[in-house]
């Protein structure tokens, strides 16, 4: 190693391991669409998060949490499984289906669809654009689908991956709202009603089936020449789709899937009357049936300490200037605890030591999961009897696997909270901060055992 | 032995899609955009080291918005190149985000794919963990100066003055950075 002071050619060539990070697809998209954003008010609070499914085709979860963060994720769904996309809306992924999201802090959202079919229901808050192997879909409030054929796996690897999948079309299905279909080969604007076929050479082709129903279904006057006999088949057609999309719909909100905002709960079930995350023993008992469980946490992944010196608000809740050196402590110790027991059975699960030193706390939550051996829905059903004092806590958790202690430790994320505040603060104003509402991250989880 | 390309000398915008870009044209913006936006996330994500690609985007897209904002009075015949004056201004917008204290988040999945090709791939591990931990120690200031000058060819008057930092004291610190990078290099090759 030379000792002048610039660096040798060695040296500089060392420095080329360090690899930067680079912008993902869509990113000019988002900064001239941000470029053309007023500064906006964030709501609060909102729904964000993210939503995923445990392994379970029969389990779903709500997660409830700031908005204001910015967010990003990746899907390859296995089964069906809800993303929730920031603030932005939801994705319900069908098997197969492939998606990246990245939601900026002005709400504007990306989505990478490369593979499958993704329904989306979009909130209002800026650009939202879905950027597919043919084209890119921008929305503005709506739901709609998108189905990217997912090509064989050994085909895609023989012709190579990118030129397989641009091969094959994608389909766009539009529920509510509008969207832009926008291809190499143009723009076209599809209402509520309307299917397309965006061609791998950018041409979108609008089914026009049912154009009555598009058009009816967005506003728009259809011919004041039609004959009885026509406005009685459009008539018939229209109440049909619409009875299908308020299946659809329903469908969704039944398994939890529905947005909620501005109101003083969240999540899948309404008030019983108790704090959110302490339901009356009936609530519980019924969530036995329905192996359902709620688990509320101070957002401790991504828990942000509070300047010192500087009062702020925390879950709604105004911390005051000399209760911010506790209150970060609090967190900080109960967010180590739980750091340190994801490592440790990261590790346990994966057998995969380097592995932690590098992956977030949310991946590797993810690894321990895919590693469960466990049947869909078989702990989610014990959780829940558990917390209806319908069967024994178990006391010995040595035979308990990865996931299972993983999850137990989890659910006790907002107590183990409390706690450590209430030995700062107190007792009353730990729970006080807490609210009745939860923490700020909120998840609800059901899904019993497939018979 | 570790194969590396050093990029080609980086383009600049030209002037009469510069002028359409100061005055709002979208093509021209998107073009000055996809131009800038490898050598911005660079920076940034170099920075930003270990914050979560999330947070990196984020500074990546200020960076642009501002650089929009302030177009109009960037002068293409002045001392500075547009991308000296877009890489300042991303340097600057990672400075005030380091500033805010927050935690270290996560390593990205590009970097953690790294992880597990080879033994080749290994060492450029350990050779990138080295030098971001040497950096790890500087100011953000003097972060953004060793980047700067080592990652985008800036020159030290350059550095100085984009930082607000005195030339002198630009060499020293950088004199300084380099021989803990020199040293925690040699752990690597050693073991």
């Amino acid at each position: 190693m030379s000792d002048d002071q610039e660096l040798t050619t060695d040296e500089r060539r060392s420095l080329d391991a360090w690899t930067p990070l680079t912008p993902s697809p869509g990113f000019a998209d988002r900064v001239l669409a941000a470029r053309q954003q007023p500064a906006r008010r964030r709501r609060w609070p909102l729904v964000a998060g993210v939503a995923t499914c445990l392994a379970a085709a029969a389990i779903a979860i709500v997660l409830v949490r700031s908005p204001s963060q910015p967010s990003a994720g990746s899907l390859t769904a296995t089964t069906r499984t809800t993303a929730d996309l920031g603030a932005r809306g939801k994705a319900v992924a069908e098997a197969h289906a492939e998606l990246r999201w990245h939601i900026g802090r002005d709400g504007a959202a990306s989505i990478d669809q490369t593979a499958g079919d993704v329904f989306y229901r979009v909130d209002p808050g800026g650009p939202f654009v879905v950027h597919t192997p043919a084209g890119d879909v921008r929305v503005t409030g709506t739901c709609f689908r998108i189905e990217v054929p997912t090509m064989n796996k050994k085909h895609i690897l023989l012709s190579g991956t990118v030129g397989a999948a641009i091969a094959a079309a994608v389909i766009v299905t539009v529920y509510e709202g509008h969207v832009i279909a926008d291809t190499k080969t143009g723009r076209t604007e599809l209402v509520a009603g309307a299917r397309a076929t965006i061609g791998p050479d950018g041409k979108t082709v609008v089914d026009n089936a049912n154009p009555a129903t598009a058009a009816a279904m967005s506003g728009a006057i259809v011919d004041p020449n039609a004959s009885r006999e026509q406005l009685i088949a459009r008539a018939t057609q229209q109440q049909l789709e619409i009875g299908q999309l308020k299946s659809h719909i329903a469908a969704l909100e039944k398994s939890g899937h529905t947005a909620t905002g501005g109101g003083a709960r969240a999540g899948g079930e309404p008030d019983d009357g108790n704090p959110w995350y302490d339901p009356t023993p009936e609530t519980l008992k019924r969530w036995a049936d329905e192996c359902r469980i709620r688990v509320d946490e101070p957002d401790l992944s991504s828990f942000t300490a509070i300047p010192e010196g500087a009062g702020n608000a925390r879950n709604g809740v105004k911390i005051k200037p000399e209760e911010v050196g506790p209150y970060n402590a609090a967190m900080i110790e109960v967010r180590d605890q739980w750091v340190k027991l994801v490592r440790a059975l990261y590790i346990e699960a994966t057998g995969d030591s380097a592995g932690v030193d590098t992956l977030s706390i949310e991946a590797m939550r993810r690894e321990i999961e895919q590693k469960s051996s466990e049947a869909d829905g078989v702990l989610m059903q014990q959780l829940a009897r558990e917390r209806a004092g319908l069967a024994p806590v178990p006391t010995d958790a040595s035979n308990m696997s990865p996931v299972e202690r993983m999850m137990r430790a989890y659910m006790s994320l907002g107590d183990k909270a409390e706690a450590a505040l209430a030995k700062r603060l107190g007792p009353e104003r730990a729970r006080e901060i807490r609210t009745p509402q939860g923490w700020s991250s909120r998840t609800e989880m059901a899904g019993c055992p497939v018979k | 032995m570790l194969s590396v390309v050093r990029t080609a000398p980086p383009t600049e915008l030209d002037a009469a899609t510069l002028r359409r870009a100061a005055a709002g044209d979208d093509a021209a913006c998107r073009t000055l955009v996809e131009l800038y936006q490898a050598r911005v996330f660079a920076l940034v994500s170099r920075m930003l080291a270990r914050r979560g690609r999330a947070t990196v985007e984020d500074a990546a897209q200020e960076t642009f918005l501002q650089v929009f904002r302030q177009l109009a009075k960037f002068d293409p015949k002045g001392s500075a190149r547009l991308s000296t004056w877009i890489l300042t201004i991303a340097a600057r917008r990672a400075i005030d985000e380091l500033r805010r204290q927050r935690p270290m988040l996560v390593a990205e999945p590009e970097q953690i794919e790294l992880d597990r090709r080879g033994d080749e791939r290994a060492i450029r591990r350990e050779l990138a963990q080295a030098i971001e931990g040497a950096l790890r120690d500087l100011s953000p200031e003097l972060r953004a100066a060793f980047l700067l000058r080592e990652y985008h060819d800036l020159d030290y008057g350059e550095i100085a003055s984009s930082l607000g930092i005195e030339l002198g004291t630009v060499k020293s610190r950088l004199a300084r950075a380099r021989a803990a990078l020199r040293q925690r290099l040699a752990e690597v090759h050693r073991e």
